[in-house]
């Protein structure tokens, strides 16, 4: 027999040998207690802003996650880090046909040209013959020979075998070519207008520019950034470009704040929301050591609409001394679908925490004040012979429709029937 | 005794008298692209019919994983055809095996229960995921495609063309997912179901050699200069970190292929150094 039965044909017996011994069945003791959940009132009002939601499934639905073992607080990760040894910039065929510098701080650093088409574009694609690129230092004489300074040269056929860079073009540069700066010219003509990504990796270059940035913030939150190059804090203002899913590119002012830096949009209007993750991309050009050293980095910045709240008051069904569901009270300013979830825990016999579950539910709800209720499995809890204190943990609010976290809180409430 | 009493005792003795419910199935979950025929164009005949012998019964799930994760026609997509594949075979037992974003759309599943009415049954009639070169961490190649939003024409068969699963699979959009939605990664939740992940650590391409070129590479200058965007250990496509990121690791390629062969990108999904009997064996 399936052992993941057999517990369910045990239990069933059982039910059943019980339900035949036991004519006077024994009402179960019913009780509802309001609880104060241990929630700090958040400082932003609610923001009645309408995002299309992602998710619209208008369905109750609830979920429970046994658990076990001592309860141990997750890490909660708030901010994000990137790295970048590379960069990259647009230019256009006519401006790769004059010739471009690059500076290089890297041996063996990898140049990679693909060209660009925007979806609005109807531009025809003309990948780059490598055999047709010049590339030397700006200062070199001009009896050397490009051969001198690059290696792994390769067309876009080839380059397309590995599966990625599709009608690109790259090299490599050799170990012995010199770091500084080069000029790389395209001798085939190429339409003026076209445009192409250049791309220069230095991998495992030690000059490293380093962001570390919030992983969301809402709509009335400033965007502020830390940036380091060689663990260094930057000279130079960088510049900024928001884009968001559609393809849509924003200018942003970057200006100094102590040690970091915020970004605002040129225009000075608010910095739009989206159910989406939006692409932020940094450059930055800063002197090392009397060396230009080029970086660019793209991270991705969540901009959510604080479209809900928890109530402090919970409303707490117990059943046999056992809470059996957990009532939430949701304060809506934005229609969509709402996921409350939570870690419940209990006391072992020797006194210490244990998880028990993790229980959530989630609906569609309308603007204004909504009850969201969430299960308890009781029988989960009889089986690993917990009892009170039982503790909320873990209290989250998530907008489904917008991808987004609301509000997090470590330790909720303690659920005791008194 | 009562009816119902009588009822309940037939209930019991019925389930303890049949295995039906202990059916056991398999299903082959794709990774980035809109399949319509999966079993030849994704996984390839050879692979499903070795890894499904004596595992009952199996689907070839075909969806459009281009999308984001959580699209109707990704993640519901997934979950209709499974629970018409549960429902209809009395599946009891299922394994899910993945491949590259293929495991992000089933840990988008499993992470987020109340996300629609599907996912819970899914959830608890699965047994375990086995995450073949899953993107759990993305990949600096979605990045470098996308850089200056140009990811139009710079794409490869690796990503497909124009799609928001390439957008999903850059590395700071997965962690923003993985720090806040999807569940598995460290510091997160524990998915509800174990995920076991291979991890393919290195490519090897030469023509010459048969071995290297079962699911294949041809031209070793052009992944060496891909590899300049990823780290020394790596499937060609997605860092060994990124494989193992969510769940836990089920093996790194040459700890168990036949001749320590590293398994490509391409060749964890093909009947390639033993790969498909060690899934046949594990489930």
């Amino acid at each position: 027999m399936n052992s993941q039965l057999k517990p369910l044909l045990i239990a069933l017996s059982s039910l059943a040998l019980l339900a035949c011994n036991d004519e006077s069945q024994v009402e179960p003791t019913a009780q509802t207690q309001a609880v104060t959940l241990n929630i700090q009132p958040i400082g932003t009002s609610l923001d009645s802003q309408t995002i299309d939601p992602i998710i619209t499934s208008q369905d109750y639905v609830s979920f429970i996650t046994p658990l076990s073992g001592q309860y141990q607080a997750p890490k909660i990760q708030t901010q994000q880090q990137q790295n970048s040894d590379q960069y990259w910039f647009t230019v256009t065929g006519k401006a790769l046909n004059q010739g471009i510098q690059l500076p290089i701080s890297q041996t063996n650093a990898s140049v990679r040209i693909s060209p660009k088409q925007n979806k609005q574009q109807s531009l025809t694609t003309t990948s780059i013959d490598s055999q047709q690129i010049s590339f030397m230092p700006v200062n070199a004489p001009a009896s050397n020979k490009t051969s001198q300074y690059m290696e792994n040269i390769l067309n876009a056929d080839k380059l397309a075998t590995a599966g990625i860079f599709a009608h690109s073009s790259g090299f490599t540069l050799r170990n012995s070519a010199p770091i500084g700066l080069y000029q790389m010219l395209v001798k085939q003509t190429l339409p003026e207008n076209a445009q192409y990504i250049i791309n220069v990796k230095e991998k495992n270059s030690p000059k490293q520019l380093s962001l570390t940035a919030p992983l969301a913030t809402s709509q009335t939150d400033n965007l502020t950034l830390s940036l380091t190059l060689a663990n260094q804090a930057l000279r130079h203002s960088p510049t900024a470009m928001l884009f968001d899913n559609h393809g849509n590119s924003y200018p942003l002012s970057v200006t100094k704040q102590d040690q970091q830096w915020q970004l605002t949009l040129a225009n000075g209007a608010e910095l739009p929301t989206s159910q989406h993750l939006m692409a932020l991309e940094i450059n930055t050009n800063e002197i090392i050591a009397g060396q230009l050293i080029k970086r660019s980095i793209r991270t991705a910045i969540k901009r959510y609409s604080h479209s809900a709240n928890i109530d402090q008051q919970l409303q707490v069904d117990w059943q046999q001394q056992l809470p059996q569901q957990l009532s939430f009270n949701l304060d809506i300013a934005s229609a969509s679908r709402f996921d409350v979830s939570a870690v419940i825990t209990g006391a072992d016999q020797q006194g210490q925490e244990v998880s028990i579950m993790r229980t959530q539910a989630a609906q569609w709800f309308e603007t204004g004040k909504q009850t969201l209720t969430l299960p308890i499995d009781q029988a989960l809890i009889s089986q690993m012979q917990l009892t009170a204190p039982f503790r909320v943990r873990e209290l989250t609010l998530t907008d489904q429709g917008q991808l987004a976290r609301l509000s997090y809180q470590a330790y909720a409430s303690e659920l005791r029937l008194h | 005794m009562k009816p119902y009493q009588r009822l309940l005792l037939l209930l019991t003795l019925l389930l303890s008298s049949t295995s039906a419910f202990a059916t056991k199935g398999v299903a082959f979950i794709h990774g980035t692209g809109q399949q319509t025929d999966a079993l030849n164009d994704y996984w390839t005949s050879d692979f499903v019919n070795s890894v499904k012998q004596n595992n009952g019964k199996y689907i070839v799930i075909n969806c459009d994983f281009d999308q984001y994760m959580w699209h109707t026609d990704a993640a519901q997509c997934l979950a209709n055809q499974l629970t018409t594949f549960i429902r209809g075979e009395g599946i009891r037992k299922l394994t899910l095996v993945t491949h590259s974003n293929g495991a992000n759309v089933v840990r988008w599943i499993f992470s987020n229960p109340t996300a629609h009415r599907k996912f819970p049954r899914i959830i608890k009639r699965t047994q375990k995921i086995i995450a073949l070169a899953p993107s759990s961490a993305g990949t600096p190649l979605a990045d470098a495609v996308m850089q200056g939003n140009s990811f139009e024409t710079t794409l490869g068969w690796l990503l497909g063309y124009q799609s928001d699963a390439v957008k999903q699979q850059q590395v700071a959009e997965m962690a923003y997912y993985n720090s806040t939605l999807l569940h598995g990664t460290d510091g997160r939740p524990s998915l509800a179901k174990p995920l076991y992940s291979v991890v393919g650590s290195d490519v090897e391409s030469a023509i010459w050699d048969s071995d290297s070129y079962c699911g294949g590479y041809t031209n070793q200058v052009a992944l060496e200069f891909t590899q300049n965007w990823l780290d020394d250990c790596s499937d060609g496509f997605l860092e060994c970190s990124s494989q193992a990121a969510a769940g836990s690791v089920w093996f790194i390629d040459k700890d168990k292929t036949a001749g320590s062969e590293p398994l490509s990108h391409q060749q964890s999904r093909r009947a390639c150094f033993n790969l498909d009997t060690f899934i046949r064996d594990f489930i």
